[in-house]
């Protein structure tokens, strides 16, 4: 792909999301409305990402501790993802990071926090 | 410099080295150019014996049958891949970053399959089973797909089930 043609479908990508973020935080400031998590209604228990919308508010809303408080996993998760998209694929770190055996910890990890944070008391007001 | 070879019991001819290794012969099919007494085999001209050699090289398949690796149905057009690959190929995409997003917001129950099939990716690659590797980079996809479409579903089923959601709990 040419570069022009690359910065018009970055430049629309962004503004698809600018524009469905904004739809977003008006329907959630104005109508109190907030998608939930479908395991939660149907268990009651907390999923991997329960308090990622929370979160992403807060933060949002400029109260980033009180935005991590909601889900521990997700700062690890962020700078994870960080890491997946700066290195470079060559970089050896980043070939450790994404190796098979990796992947299968981060699946552990998942699923442990998963498990864990329904056990202990994690929960905030 | 112009051959002649012994096809079918009959005289075929003239052709260049090139043709007549483009024409399969073996390295006992009798050939002449001019000069030659009599027809010789074809391995004893050495332009003709220098340019199998380069093609046998070239095409030099392992002793592994590729057919074991080959995934019944393939989507792709790319023929069947040696267990080590003459050519150092690239690792088939695992779409890891999104398999581990959709498992933490969307969907667990389609997100862990997407992510093992993420690491299965790597696990093929390393052994050499690129049809394998291609095969689990597809169905990362695909349940990457399927986690979002079932996480994007719950929205209209909870406006439908009731009419809001409480903040927080």
């Amino acid at each position: 792909m040419s570069r022009r043609r690359r910065i018009y479908r970055a430049a629309a990508i962004l503004t698809g999301v600018a524009a469905l973020l904004c739809l977003y935080l008006a329907l959630v400031r104005h109508t109190g409305f907030m998608p939930g998590c479908p395991f939660r209604r149907i268990t009651g228990l907390d999923c991997p990402g329960c308090g990622s919308q929370r979160a992403f508010l807060d933060l949002l809303g400029g109260h980033p501790i009180r935005a991590l408080r909601h889900n521990l996993l997700l700062l690890p998760a962020a700078t994870y993802l960080t890491a997946l998209a700066i290195l470079p694929k060559e970089n050896r770190l980043r070939q450790r990071l994404t190796s098979a055996p990796a992947i299968y910890i981060i699946l552990a990890a998942i699923i442990g926090w998963w498990i864990i944070r329904n056990i202990l008391p994690l929960h905030e007001p | 410099m112009e051959y002649w070879t012994i096809i079918d019991n009959r005289h075929a001819g003239p052709f260049t080295a090139r043709q007549l290794a483009d024409m399969d012969i073996r390295p006992d099919t009798p050939v002449w150019h001019e000069g030659l007494p009599d027809w010789v085999p074809a391995r004893e001209i050495s332009e003709i014996a220098a340019i199998m050699i380069a093609r046998q090289n070239a095409h030099a398949q392992p002793q592994a049958p590729a057919p074991a690796y080959n995934a019944p149905a393939q989507p792709y057009n790319v023929p069947a891949q040696p267990t080590a690959g003459t050519e150092a190929e690239p690792c088939p995409p695992t779409y890891l970053a999104w398999s581990i997003i959709v498992t933490i917001l969307c969907c667990q129950l389609a997100g862990i399959p997407a992510i093992i099939f993420s690491a299965q990716v790597k696990s093929a690659y390393r052994r050499g089973e690129m049809a394998k590797a291609r095969k689990m980079s597809e169905w990362a996809q695909w349940f990457i797909i399927i986690a979002i479409v079932l996480g994007v579903l719950t929205i209209p089923l909870q406006l439908a089930f009731s009419p809001f959601s409480l903040i927080g709990k």
